[in-house]
């Protein structure tokens, strides 16, 4: 496993944010899971606004996995500012929600995101996401370059 | 032949002129000769006479003398007697002897000095006779004297007749020396003038004789000649008689067959063919037709009224180009199908003319012979002199059909003017009619508005008589409010930019009371596109206004209270919009970390749980479970009220096969049979919602079976027409524990349900979901049940109108339901 990367997991339920940190330890992810808990500090880590200056502390993630129901600014709006950034417009998101709604789905799309998964109540299938994300994602996805900032 | 004449006439002339002519000279030299001959001969004839006349002077002389000497020697007288008549003579003598030879002085002179002598003489004689007659004696010198005078005189005469007599041997020598040349000269000018007179007429008589033999000639080719145009002349009356029957065609401005037939007989008799074919072209078809034709013996080789291709007959380049005379059929180079056909009918020689009228080509003559090179030159000017008259009389023949087709059409053309004109004032009285007794009001203005023609119905909407309203313009009497729009359309139409116009407007009454009209403006342009007057269409719409402005009024207050509910309901709908999204996300979460929490207590501290207490935690995770899915119903019922549904044709094959892979865990559970019929038809539906549909109604079949009872179902399809639209009813039959007819219309409410959770766990809106699916497809569902006799549920949707190759759909339910 790769550790230089990390995953950005967006996510305003701190029992959700459990039950993920718990499904990638069962999974095996050594990859380091950073978390904010709002859209304004998502958007805060990825700019590298205080508190999250130190890139050595807070790296940038190679991975955001998005929640859409979120205080301050929704998973909607991190997405459309992460699409619309110049340097960061290629990161990966995926958006992990629990939402089934056709509208969300197809808006998310619209926006950019590279994939929609609905948070499972099964924790045993919220450890195969994960898997997946992990290998898919991390392990064999080509990473884009970023252009510096 | 003039000046041949003229030469010819010279000619003779002179012929005749030179031998008269001639003959005069030589008699002029000849006369010119013998009268010198002839005054030498008289010369010496005078000569003669002077010597003889001088002899006689010289004897008279001598008679005196010797009268004298007697008379003296005598005495006596008588001898004195010859004296004395010699005496008498010898005067005249001497003077006709001097006369003679007057033209001669020597001889003049001598015989003066001898009568000077002789008269010296006498003189001496006289006085001697008178002394003898005295008988005196004479004296002797007288004597000699006299003798000596007498000798002197003798002396002198004889010199006198000496050179008489050499004159005369002269002049006779000159005389016979006249003669010879006479002789001689005469001879040859009569030789030489023979020859000349022989010469001559042998050269006019051979030029008359030239002459004559060209004359000869001229005549006899001038005979020659008459004689050919005679034949000529004869042929020229063939070849007329030949060309009257074509003039006469062209005079009769027709062309039938017999007459080309005749024509061409006519030919025949000065020209040698033994088949003659007419042949008529279509330059634009590109087609050739016999049109008539004679064969001596036999059949044509075309019969008349055969139709090729103009290649065929003749290259058409070969025809433009003028005759076209093969002498040799046989040994013809590239010859046309036409001339091959010709060939084996044992034609050797052909000769093709076109038919041409003002250097179009409009068919041809072709003359065939079995002899080789049988048209001379004369025959193809008669060829060609016919084919010019055949070509047109073609020509003709063609105008005169054209002319009696345009003469027929003409014909037609007035037939139908005349109808047409009948047709007219029949419409005219129609319209006008139309026009007076019309219900709406017509009226023509012209382009400043005023009125020129008003109908009754006019003049009844608005209150004159037709006199006040001519007198007026439509601007006076139109209601100021609507007048700038009239007057702008009205502008815009003589402009050219609309051509027509209509407009709702009020009208000023003549008791000045509104009228609402409907007026309809089309604009009449002269041939100039000048505009001449407006059509304006008027109709009392007062009644319809009134009953629009209630209508108008309803409706306001309507749409007033539409606006107001499709407010309240977009409010509604955004609250549920809000609830919806708000239960998808908030009232799942926690039920879902509940979920969660409670299987990580049973994974991570299962061990330290007594298993009763286990059994609490697993009733917390079905709770939980219970409840997700329930929220997943309701929001997938409150979704199919609120998404946009696209129908289309769907095949329920494919939508029944969908729903059982999806009841996959549910009917392994219970070992449901399931009978699905071969082939379902297509219905129009939203595929998805369909099939949750079809999922909810094979799930609640599976599920309300007694649970000693292995489940068996059927799913099959059946078409009915309602008002004549195709339906299609999928039917799902169950064995279940059915449904009694009190609850059947409530089951299908959201929320409904017939038996506790225990016995049958639910959500309750499974039915309501396929019952809202259903609806929003347009189509219908319902159950026929039986407490304790299973259920029929069945779904109804609009068919998809078969295609005619579709095969046909067993549709009725399987035979054995228990197979």
């Amino acid at each position: 496993m790769n550790t230089e990367h990390t995953i950005l997991l967006v996510e305003d339920n701190p029992k959700d944010v459990f039950l993920v940190q718990r499904a990638a330890r069962k999974a095996g992810i050594t990859t380091p899971l950073q978390v904010v808990s709002d859209g304004d500090a998502a958007v805060g880590y990825l700019s590298g606004d205080a508190p999250y200056g130190d890139r050595a502390a807070y790296p940038l993630p190679v991975l955001v996995l998005l929640d859409l129901k979120l205080p301050r600014r929704s998973g909607a709006e991190v997405l459309l500012w992460i699409r619309q950034h110049p340097h960061l417009r290629r990161l990966p998101v995926v958006v992990l929600t629990s939402s089934r709604q056709y509208t969300d789905i197809n808006h998310i799309y619209d926006l950019g995101a590279n994939a929609y998964i609905v948070k499972p109540p099964d924790l045993d299938q919220l450890v195969d996401i994960l898997t997946t994300l992990n290998l898919h994602w991390i392990t064999y996805n080509e990473k884009p370059q970023f252009d510096m900032m | 032949m003039a000046i041949p004449h003229i030469r010819f006439r010279q000619r003779l002339t002179l012929a005749i002129a030179l031998p008269v002519v001639l003959p005069l000279l030589l008699s002029g030299i000849s006369i010119w000769q013998i009268t010198r001959l002839l005054s030498a001969l008289e010369s010496v004839d005078r000569t003669g006479q002077v010597i003889a006349q001088a002899n006689s002077a010289q004897k008279l002389v001598l008679d005196m003398e010797t009268g004298f000497r007697g008379y003296l020697l005598t005495g006596e007288s008588e001898f004195l007697e010859p004296y004395e008549q010699a005496s008498a003579l010898i005067e005249p003598s001497l003077e006709e002897l001097q006369n003679l030879v007057a033209d001669n002085p020597s001889q003049t002179q001598r015989i003066v000095e001898l009568t000077a002598e002789f008269r010296r003489w006498e003189q001496q004689v006289l006085p001697a006779i008178a002394r003898r007659q005295r008988g005196g004696l004479e004296p002797l010198s007288e004597l000699r004297s006299r003798k000596q005078l007498v000798d002197q005189m003798r002396q002198q005469i004889a010199t006198f007749v000496a050179t008489e007599e050499q004159l005369r041997d002269q002049r006779s020598q000159r005389a016979q020396a006249a003669t010879q040349s006479v002789i001689v000269t005469s001879g040859l000018l009569a030789i030489g003038i023979g020859v000349i007179l022989a010469y001559f007429i042998y050269r006019q008589i051979l030029r008359v004789s030239q002459a004559y033999e060209g004359a000869l000639q001229t005549a006899q080719a001038r005979t020659q000649e008459s004689e050919q145009s005679a034949i000529s002349l004869q042929r020229s009356a063939q070849r007329l008689a030949a060309l009257h029957d074509v003039d006469r065609a062209i005079l009769a401005t027709e062309l039938d067959k017999p007459l080309i037939d005749n024509a061409l007989t006519q030919m025949g008799q000065v020209v040698p063919y033994q088949e003659a074919l007419v042949a008529v072209f279509d330059l634009e078809a590109e087609t050739a037709q016999v049109l008539a034709g004679i064969r001596q013996t036999g059949d044509l080789t075309m019969p008349v009224g055969t139709r090729l291709a103009l290649a065929d007959f003749a290259p058409e380049q070969s025809l433009l180009h003028g005759v076209r005379y093969i002498q040799n059929l046989p040994t013809a180079e590239s010859c046309p199908p036409v001339l091959v056909r010709l060939r084996s009918h044992g034609f050797l020689s052909c000769l093709c003319v076109p038919l041409r009228v003002n250097n179009t080509l409009v068919g041809a003559l072709n003359l065939s012979s079995v002899k080789p090179a049988a048209f001379d030159e004369e025959a193809q000017e008669i060829a060609v002199e016919v084919a010019n008259q055949l070509a047109i009389a073609l020509q003709q023949s063609r105008l005169r059909w054209r002319l009696q087709a345009t003469n027929q059409q003409l014909q037609h053309e007035l037939q139908e003017r005349l109808q047409a004109e009948m047709e007219l004032r029949e419409q005219e009285q129609l319209f006008r009619s139309t026009f007076n007794q019309a219900a709406v009001g017509i009226a023509h203005v012209n382009s400043d508005g005023r009125w020129l023609r008003v109908n009754e119905k006019l003049c009844q909407i608005v209150g004159y008589t037709r006199s006040e309203l001519l007198q007026r313009t439509f601007q006076d009497i139109t209601y100021s409010e609507d007048l700038d729009i009239d007057v702008a359309y009205f502008h815009q139409m003589l402009a050219d930019e609309i051509q027509t116009y209509s407009m709702e407007k009020r009208y000023i009454r003549k008791d000045h009371s509104l009228v609402w009209i409907n007026l309809t403006v089309s604009l009449v342009r002269k041939s100039t596109r000048e505009p001449d007057y407006f059509i304006a269409v008027v109709e009392d719409i007062s009644d319809r206004k009134q009953a629009e402005d209630a209508l108008q009024q309803l409706n306001d207050t309507l749409e007033q209270r539409v606006r107001e509910r499709t407010a309240q309901l977009a409010e509604t709908n955004q609250e549920l919009e809000a609830f919806t999204y708000s239960v998808s996300h908030d009232l799942r979460a926690p039920l879902r970390t509940m979920q969660g929490f409670a299987q990580a207590l049973l994974e991570d501290c299962g061990d330290q749980i007594e298993n009763f207490c286990k059994s609490y935690v697993d009733s917390i995770i079905d709770d939980a479970v219970q409840m997700n899915g329930l929220i997943s119903d309701l929001l997938d019922y409150s979704r199919l009220t609120r998404t946009q549904i696209n129908l289309q044709p769907t095949n329920l094959n494919e939508v029944v096969a969908e729903a059982l892979k999806q009841s996959t865990a549910q009917i392994e559970e219970k070992q449901a049979q399931i009978n699905v019929a071969a082939a379902l038809p297509s219905v129009i539906a939203h595929r998805s919602t369909l099939i949750q549909a079809v999922t909810n109604l094979v799930g609640n079949a599976i599920k309300f079976v007694a649970s000693t009872t292995q489940p068996q179902i059927d799913i099959f399809a059946e078409e009915t027409y309602q008002d004549e639209v195709r339906w299609v009813r999928l039917w799902i039959v169950d064995n279940g524990i059915g449904i009694g007819p009190e609850h059947q219309e409530r089951i299908f409410r959201v929320f409904e349900r017939l038996h506790g959770a225990e016995s049958y766990p639910g959500t309750g809106i499974g039915l309501a979901i396929v019952r809202k699916g259903l609806e929003r497809m347009g189509g219908q569902a319902g159950v026929e049940s039986q407490l304790g006799h299973g259920s029929r549920f069945w779904i109804a949707l609009p068919g998809v109108v078969l295609a005619l190759n579709e095969e046909t759909h067993d549709l009725t339910p399987p035979h054995s339901p228990d197979r």
